[in-house]
């Protein structure tokens, strides 16, 4: 599987837990903490 | 006698401030809930992979657990803070600890700080100050005067506040501005400001080189006693 997926929250925890459960079923992932999704896009 | 005009304006002002802040608070109560309902959401796929046989770190699960009670603790603080804040209805006039409004909407407005990326950071040298005036219009007039320093925050993005007695009353002071020029001008959903102003007798000015903001409010047990005097 070559998708990696993004995860952008204001929240660091949530996002970092979340990429953790999605890591282990062997997503790939990389997390950006932002309050403006405009802002990392 | 103030207008009706006047005390319209200032109803509404209140209620978007209240509005504004329970807003935000929803969403850090939301924040909390999400966290909590990931982590347990991982302390379950550990199980179910431990039950699978694969081999799992015994200190995932401890650090997982510690995180859930922070958020919580987390969660319980921001719900004191929102009680707090609306029993300061309760009262129209009472003797405030200045310090300990100030570090109320402080702390109801770290959400919007960060969001600006900016940070609210009390002054060490803030004086324990008390001043007789209405709890809810004086977490009104800081929490506007936040969202302006917000918009006027220097390049360090930290809003340095601090509070002082002077002989009417307190100063509130908003540091590590740039460019503050007068008039102050608030956002269009916040034109009730100039009428809650005078119900105080308070106002806003800033330093001559724009970077601080004052708010100025006179304590009313010392007007009061001026005036029988």
């Amino acid at each position: 599987m070559t998708e990696k997926v993004l995860l952008v929250d204001d929240e660091e925890e949530f996002v970092e837990t979340l990429a953790e459960r999605m890591r282990s079923r062997l997503v790939r992932c990389s997390v950006t903490v932002s309050f403006c999704l405009s802002q990392v896009l | 006698m103030k207008a009706d005009a006047d005390w319209q304006a200032i109803a509404r002002e209140e209620l978007r401030f209240f509005g504004n802040v329970s807003a935000a608070i929803s969403h850090e109560i939301n924040n909390r809930i999400a966290v909590i309902n990931e982590k347990a959401g991982l302390l379950t796929d550990l199980s179910v992979m431990m039950a699978q046989g694969r081999e799992i770190d015994v200190t995932r699960f401890e650090v997982q657990s510690r995180k859930i009670v922070e958020q919580v603790q987390l969660a319980k603080q921001t719900v004191r803070n929102l009680n707090r804040f609306a029993h300061s209805v309760d009262v129209m006039r009472t003797r405030i600890e200045a310090a300990e409004v100030l570090e109320l909407v402080v702390a109801l407005y770290a959400r919007k700080a960060a969001a600006a990326e900016a940070v609210l950071s009390i002054s060490e040298s803030c004086e324990p100050v008390t001043i007789t005036s209405s709890p809810f219009f004086l977490e009104t007039l800081i929490g506007r005067a936040i969202d302006v320093a917000l918009s006027r925050v220097d390049d360090a993005r930290t809003v340095i506040i601090g509070v002082e007695a002077t002989r009417e009353g307190i100063t509130v002071q908003f540091r590590g501005l740039t460019g503050l020029t007068e008039p102050i001008e608030f956002p269009e959903e916040s034109q009730g400001v100039p009428a809650l102003l005078e119900c105080l007798g308070a106002r806003y000015r800033s330093e001559p080189d724009g970077t601080a903001l004052l708010l100025e409010i006179p304590d009313h047990e010392r007007m009061s006693h001026g005036r029988t005097a």
